[in-house]
């Protein structure tokens, strides 16, 4: 089973074939899961959302007719899963609170304020304004940054166009790079040469 | 401004060129750029240091008996699923023919609305001795030749179809002694009177 091609393996699952997905699941638990924690940030919600995509594409899978690929679908399903999740987070509640809550949380990493280093704020700088990215920009970001997807594979993903991903990509960047200059310029003398 | 305007293009080229997704011809002229242009070097060395950062983020790394967890729990969620996996094929099937159907039962409803008035019932029209009676008194109306030829061909045919032999044979009821048996005295003297009348007419 584990040398079976994804194509194979979908054929097999759509006839019920619980092995044929347990392997599928194997193969893209950790990249899915990775990919949805980009979006929640806590591994509870992650767990869920993570259990959440493979159901619904167990439940779909026998009306995917393979003209993607099996992982740009099971990709798809888990960010539109993520975002659906963060509307509703957010509607939880307010977004100051929301944003305040993560950032304090990120900064009380270390033991005092002293502590965090230059690079750890920036690091929670940019998680943050990541985070604050609107829903479009940040799946791109997300895919094209965090999977290393190319813009091609994301576009799919997103179900747009190469061009859509790199405009986006594009804009995510001017956004965050406004948003951390004062840390990105206090920072550049100490990183060492990219 | 045309400078600005030109940076604004190579900006968008940077953020490219840092997806791999910039052609070797663009890169190329975005090399030339930068080494005379001192605002684009920096928004490239801010770019890449954001580029550097987020893939430092961590994603906390969870155990290897988390995934034999997550696959054990998802295993029991799918196979609880199985026994339903059937139950949206049959009902899609059973909608995927519904549009064929549906025609016929507009047809059969207009049908019905239309015609409900205009057609009698079966039984009426073509088996009931009095809708065939009136529809051939219809047909005759003042004609009296044809009035005369129905009532030859009609008693005709029913004295053809008509065994006298058997209606001489068949027994007269007031010969059965049972038949006396229950008419009451009232009844004796009104059957009497009648048989009286008759005689004497």
């Amino acid at each position: 089973m584990s040398d079976a091609t994804d194509k194979k393996l979908v054929e097999l699952a759509k006839n019920g074939d619980l092995d044929a997905f347990a392997e599928l699941v194997q193969r893209y638990r950790e990249r899915i899961y990775r990919t949805i924690f980009r979006f929640t940030q806590n591994h509870g919600d992650t767990d869920d959302l993570a259990q959440e995509t493979f159901m619904r594409a167990f439940k779909a899978i026998r009306h995917f007719h393979q003209k993607s690929e099996f992982y740009t679908w099971i990709f798809r399903i888990a960010v539109n899963q993520s975002l659906n999740f963060l509307k509703k987070k957010k509607r939880e509640m307010a977004k100051e609170e929301y944003q305040e809550r993560r950032l304090d949380k990120q900064l009380s990493g270390g033991s005092s304020a002293e502590s965090v280093s230059l690079n750890k704020e920036l690091e929670a700088r940019l998680q943050d304004a990541v985070k604050s990215l609107p829903p479009s920009y940040r799946s791109s970001f997300v895919l094209v940054v965090f999977q290393a997807m190319t813009h091609g594979e994301a576009a799919r993903v997103l179900r747009c166009s190469e061009s859509t991903v790199s405009w986006r990509m594009h804009k995510a960047r001017k956004m965050l790079q406004a948003r951390l200059r004062p840390y990105l310029d206090e920072a550049r003398n100490e990183m060492p040469e990219i | 401004m045309r400078h600005v305007m030109k940076c604004r293009k190579y900006e968008k080229w940077i953020s490219d060129a840092l997806d791999r997704a910039l052609s070797e011809r663009k890169t190329k002229i975005l090399e030339d750029h930068l080494a005379g242009c001192p605002n684009c070097r920096v928004y490239k060395e801010r770019l890449s240091m954001i580029q550097h950062e987020a893939l430092r983020l961590e994603v906390t790394e969870v155990p290897p008996s988390y995934w034999q967890e997550f696959s054990q729990s998802l295993g029991k969620k799918l196979r609880a699923l199985e026994p339903r996996k059937e139950a949206p094929n049959q009902f899609r099937l059973s909608w995927k023919w519904a549009w064929l159907g549906a025609p016929v039962l507009l047809i059969w409803v207009l049908s019905f609305i239309f015609l409900r008035d205009r057609v009698q019932p079966l039984e009426d029209n073509i088996f009931s001795y009095e809708a065939c009676l009136d529809r051939l008194y219809q047909a005759i109306g003042d004609d009296l030749g044809l009035e005369e030829n129905f009532n030859r061909v009609i008693l005709g045919s029913l004295s053809e179809g008509l065994d006298f032999a058997t209606i001489e044979e068949s027994p007269v009821l007031s010969d059965e002694a049972l038949f006396w048996e229950d008419v009451s005295d009232e009844e004796l003297e009104f059957i009497e009177q009648e048989i009286k009348k008759e005689t004497k007419s």
